[in-house]
């Protein structure tokens, strides 16, 4: 729910950059194996879909940078400008 | 006009296989290859879940070869995937690879009536035919699938000496030429062209010809270079000695790379990989350096250019770097 509420407060104009880098983050994480299969073929979903830019694309690449890589995700939040997700991120 | 083909290796985790080869139908891509080794993930269980994420690219296995896999193995195996992606399915054979066949103590024995009768036998069975073969290496008494194929399995060589070009041109479906410097290519159209003679075939209209690269590029010189030195060193460690000998490359070096790899020996490996080898066995740099290599190797005449391991140091940015800025330069439409 709570990722849900973030992703819902991501503006618009972020939802490429964003989900790009969240990506990235997911691709190229030393944790990559701890992702779920479910929630990999949830995103291989999306992406195909060219959904990954959208409230629900994004709720579910956070899900995968949250799992994987908590700090990282937390500092492009920041970097993006979005403080006040970063401390929904952070109260998690 | 020439195609582009890109290869991924499952040695990543199968959804990052799969992202790229989705991202990889979306930027344009015509073909997707994946590699073969025992000790990566199993390329048919990668290629399975590749065709249920794309609908139009043409994939296959690139490539495997007939020494870990017998052929009706490698025909029972492509003829599945053709079911579920009907005429998208392609298969790449060769005689594998020198490193890793030596890890499990197999020998390349007889490579050319190898891949020739290989060939033979993926095709006849693929096509429904009950098959009996008595060849120098394969021998089948009533081998037969008990299911359909709707549509033929075009079969690429993958080959680099000499005789296997030839045999390639002669006996296969497409070519994959394993060279990434003009010089090479162009050596290797020769033999190609012999074999093709032999069987009258005519060049491209008969048989599809893909030069098989090593590539890596990087908006920073020093970036590409350093992801493509490890798969420099596969190859050079596998090269025929007429390859070496033609850049300059004493087989020595060639052995002490082997070696390395073989012990795990990273930093070893590092150290023997040259420039000059980087320069001879991939096309690697920015994106202007790789658009000035694969326009001479496509002035050569060939009909597919592979954008082989490792892409680059960040394999998402680097496809969509060749498709924003390498692809408008060898595409008109």
């Amino acid at each position: 729910m709570a990722l849900e509420r973030i992703a819902r407060k991501v503006p618009t104009s972020l939802w490429t950059i964003l989900s790009e880098e969240l990506i990235d983050i997911t691709l190229n994480s030393t944790n990559a194996e701890k992702l779920p299969s479910d929630l990999a073929k949830t995103i291989l979903y999306y992406w195909q879909r060219d959904q990954l830019a959208t409230e629900v694309g994004l709720q579910r690449l956070l899900e995968a940078t949250m799992l994987l890589e908590p700090e990282k995700t937390i500092e492009l939040m920041d970097s993006l400008g979005m403080p006040e997700l970063v401390i929904m991120l952070k109260e998690m | 006009m020439t195609e582009f083909g890109i290869e991924f290796v499952p040695r990543d985790l199968y959804w990052k296989t799969t992202y790229y080869a989705i991202q990889a139908e979306k930027t344009g891509f015509t073909y997707l290859w994946i590699t073969d080794h025992f000790n990566n993930r199993n390329v048919y269980v990668a290629l399975s879940i590749v065709s249920a994420y794309t609908d139009k690219i043409k994939f296959g296995p690139g490539v495997t070869n007939p020494y870990f896999f017998h052929p009706v193995v490698t025909a029972q195996a492509v003829a599945s995937l053709n079911e579920i992606a009907p005429g998208r399915v392609i298969c790449g054979l060769g005689a594998g690879d020198k490193t890793t066949l030596k890890m499990v103590n197999i020998r390349q024995k007889n490579p050319l009536s190898t891949i020739r009768e290989a060939v033979q036998i993926i095709r006849e069975v693929t096509s429904g035919k009950n098959m009996e073969f008595d060849g120098e290496v394969f021998n089948i008494s009533g081998a037969k699938l008990n299911f359909r194929m709707a549509s033929p399995i075009p079969i690429f060589i993958g080959a680099q000496g000499p005789k296997m070009l030839m045999l390639a041109g002669e006996v296969g479906d497409g070519v994959l030429i394993n060279a990434a410097s003009p010089k090479d290519v162009e050596n290797a159209l020769l033999f190609i062209r012999k074999g093709s003679e032999k069987a009258g075939k005519r060049m491209k209209e008969d048989l599809d010809i893909g030069v098989y690269t090593s590539f890596s590029v990087a908006q920073e010189k020093e970036k590409a270079m350093k992801a493509v030195t490890p798969v420099v060193a596969y190859i050079v460690a596998g090269c025929p000695e007429i390859v070496l000998e033609r850049h300059g490359i004493s087989v020595e070096s060639s052995n002490k790379i082997g070696e390395a790899i073989v012990h795990g020996k990273w930093k070893d490996v590092f150290s023997h990989v040259t420039p000059e080898m980087v320069e001879a066995f991939s096309i690697c740099g920015t994106p202007a350096v790789c658009i000035e290599k694969i326009d001479k190797l496509l002035k050569l005449g060939i009909t597919q250019l592979v954008v082989g391991s490792p892409i680059g140091p960040n394999v998402r940015k680097s496809i969509n770097t060749i498709a924003v800025e390498i692809f408008p330069h060898f595409r008109t439409d």
